[in-house]
């Protein structure tokens, strides 16, 4: 969540000059300005509105109505350029935004819920530089994706049980080389699930956990799942030494199909996983950082595009009437990233291990999913929340 | 965690005074028993002879309250009693905001881990009974009295906190079948956890708020003639870092209308406490009582 306060909060934050004129209805218009704006129980700054001219400015709102109240500047297509989240009652904070030719509203949303509208606020000239706002999307528009995206998830996950016990089978009757191959599948499968692993609980770290942070990196007791199975089919180890760690991470996956039911998928989740999965990607996977003997982290970052997909897709009817822009932007990136993966795969379906990547196809790598994280980056913005905006 | 980051972002708010707001549900005027037989505390506070708490899941206070097309049931009692117009949870995700209810504690949850157990910790169910009053938890889809798994079908411990402490007697983790018809015979206070198709978790408001109606609300018509209590709020917005929740409260000598000053979790426990003279459990200690919505 740290990100929609990071966005939530930006948007205030914006640097604007000081000491300028007020402005009032009716009076001189000029730019930098400040406007004081009063909100109480039954209004929401001056009903009769303002007169600016373009350029930056800056509202100096104080709330006088009780509880928290969520101020939204918003413009005449109904677009919120700039917002306070929530403003307790008898304090102030300046919204600072800049503002071309046209005509605007305040929308004060009182802690009841009650909506409070201002009078117009008419801005004369152009500038640059204006935000670019967000439509404003109902808190529950995203409830039917949340139901969507935890109902392919649990679909899934009797399919990664499958594959566990494929992989668990082949240890238990010491057929090492069958079992690196299903490793990769199952840990794939997995892999795939990203905007899940929260609502996993306990069962991610269990089943994906990485060695580092660990007391004892690798060599420390207790550390299982995919990658402790990987570094000892990869290792060396006899079968006798892996069959525990194939036994717990099969017990694993039955624990989380008897919990997940009654686990939720926060809503806010789906939104940040967009782009947190090839985030994680991007620094464990293409680094090579995870990589615990198998190679295979190219792969496992096709597989994190193949879950940002699933995802992206999820969210898309949002998308398309919230910004359709960046969901055409947000696919055709995730496309170039995920044709720039296979490229590196043989025809057998062996990966290319990233140390063996050279260096123009590591920068083209890094560069196509860096740029398409940018793109993913604004969704958790644009899928906020903004009730009665 | 979110709540602090939004409180931080707004800055802290003004308790405000009990003045009734706003437009969507009620009329905003608080009407006044005119006669009433209930006992009251020297701070004016009711002892009613029964409440039962309804524990609804991961909806905002904007998601329900004006939301009449969905939770027609939920706004026609809104408009009954008082409306909590600035009710917070306290975290996310569940679990903790039950423990917080209860016992005054998110015992450093972070997830909905199970099983927690907490043994022998004050809560209110352990002070009720050690009071002499009676307590019990009817959760909606318990396999048998006293189950203690984690999961069942839609039932899902997370939301039945009285199970997390021994000094808890497992009679008293009933099934919700084994709420009684004769409200009479109602323990003291009792929660009611509908399952995780009825409480708006996995099923949609609009089941939620006809399972409500359809399971409560004659308790709610009782409640109003019989110096009881219907507590419905939430345990959790769905996300937000405002975490603002509909709190709900009915019954006899429940003046009607909206009220804004902050509560939480805390403020609730606090309050029923206050009513029963039971020693504070955890953070409800130093929790402003909620005093003002009242008739007397």
């Amino acid at each position: 969540m740290r990100n929609l306060v990071t966005v939530a909060c930006a948007v205030v934050t914006v640097a604007i000059g000081t000491g300028a004129a007020l402005f009032v209805t009716s009076a001189a218009p000029a730019a930098g300005g400040t406007v004081p704006v009063s909100i109480t129980a039954s209004s929401c700054g001056a009903s009769a509105g303002w007169h600016l001219t373009a350029g930056a400015v800056t509202f100096d709102v104080t709330s006088r109505a009780p509880g928290f109240t969520s101020v939204y500047l918003v413009s005449a297509a109904g677009d919120v350029l700039a917002e306070l989240p929530s403003l307790g009652q008898g304090r102030a904070q300046p919204l600072s935004t800049a503002l071309t030719g046209g005509r605007y509203t305040l929308r004060c949303v009182l802690t009841d819920a009650t909506v409070r509208v201002s009078g117009p606020l008419q801005v004369a000239g152009t500038t640059g530089g204006t935000p670019v706002g967000y439509r404003p999307m109902p808190d529950l528009a995203i409830t039917g994706a949340v139901r969507a995206y935890t109902a392919w998830v649990a679909a899934k996950l009797p399919g990664l049980l499958t594959a566990c016990r494929r992989l668990d089978l082949d240890v238990a009757r010491g057929d090492l080389a069958a079992a690196r191959s299903d490793w990769l599948t199952a840990h794939l499968d997995y892999e795939r699930l990203g905007a899940a692993y929260n609502a996993f609980g306990d069962f991610d770290s269990e089943i994906d956990g990485m060695a580092g942070g660990l007391p004892e990196g690798t060599a420390t007791p207790g550390w299982t799942g995919f990658f402790a199975i990987e570094h000892a089919l990869w290792g060396g180890q006899q079968a006798s030494r892996v069959r525990p760690l194939t036994r717990e991470l099969v017990s694993a996956l039955v624990g989380l199909i008897a919990d997940f039911p009654s686990e939720e998928i926060d809503p806010g989740d789906l939104p940040l996983r967009t782009h947190e999965i090839l985030e994680n990607a991007l620094e464990f996977q293409l680094t090579g950082t995870a990589d615990y003997g198998s190679g295979s982290t190219l792969a496992t970052t096709y597989a994190n595009t193949q879950g940002t997909a699933e995802i992206l897709g999820t969210l898309a009817p949002l998308l398309r009437s919230l910004a359709p822009a960046v969901l055409s932007a947000a696919q055709r990136g995730l496309a170039t990233l995920q044709a720039g993966l296979l490229a590196e795969r043989a025809p057998d379906g062996h990966w290319t291990p990233v140390a063996e990547l050279s260096t123009a196809v590591r920068e083209r790598l890094d560069g196509t999913a860096g740029s398409l994280l940018e793109t993913l980056s604004q969704i958790p913005g644009i899928l906020t929340p903004r009730d009665g905006a | 965690m979110r709540l602090s980051s939004r409180i931080g972002m707004a800055v802290t708010v003004a308790a405000a005074a009990a003045v009734a707001v706003g437009t969507l549900v009620a009329t905003g005027t608080h009407t006044h028993a005119t006669e009433s037989h209930v006992r009251l505390t020297a701070s004016t506070l009711p002892v009613p002879s029964h409440i039962v708490i309804v524990m609804e899941e991961n909806h905002s206070y904007s998601d329900i309250i004006g939301n009449t097309s969905q939770a027609p049931y939920m706004n026609q009692l809104a408009s009954q009693g008082a409306l909590m117009t600035d009710s917070y949870a306290i975290t996310h995700p569940s679990e903790p905001n039950y423990m917080a209810l209860f016992a005054g504690d998110t015992f450093g949850l972070s997830s909905d881990a199970c099983p927690v157990s907490e043994g022998t910790t004050a809560n209110l169910g352990s002070e009720l009974l050690a009071a002499g009053y009676t307590f019990a938890g009817y959760s909606e889809g318990l396999p048998s009295t006293g189950y203690t798994g984690c999961t069942k079908g839609e039932y899902a411990r997370k939301h039945s906190p009285w199970i997390n402490f021994s000094n808890i007697p497992t009679a008293d983790s009933l099934p919700f079948s084994a709420f009684p018809t004769n409200y009479a015979s109602l323990p003291t206070l009792s929660f009611v956890i509908p399952n995780l198709d009825d409480d708006m978790h996995d099923g949609t408001i609009a089941e939620a708020d006809t399972w409500l109606e359809n399971n409560m609300s004659a308790y709610a018509t009782w409640a109003q003639s019989n110096n009881s209590l219907l507590i419905v709020t939430w345990d959790e917005d769905d996300y937000t870092e405002g975490n603002q929740i509909p709190t709900i409260i009915v019954g006899q000598d429940v003046a009607v209308g909206q009220y804004s000053e902050l509560i939480n979790h805390y403020n609730i426990l606090a309050t029923i406490e206050a009513m029963y003279g039971l020693t504070a459990v955890g953070s409800s200690s130093g929790a402003s009582v909620i005093s003002d919505i009242w008739s007397s």
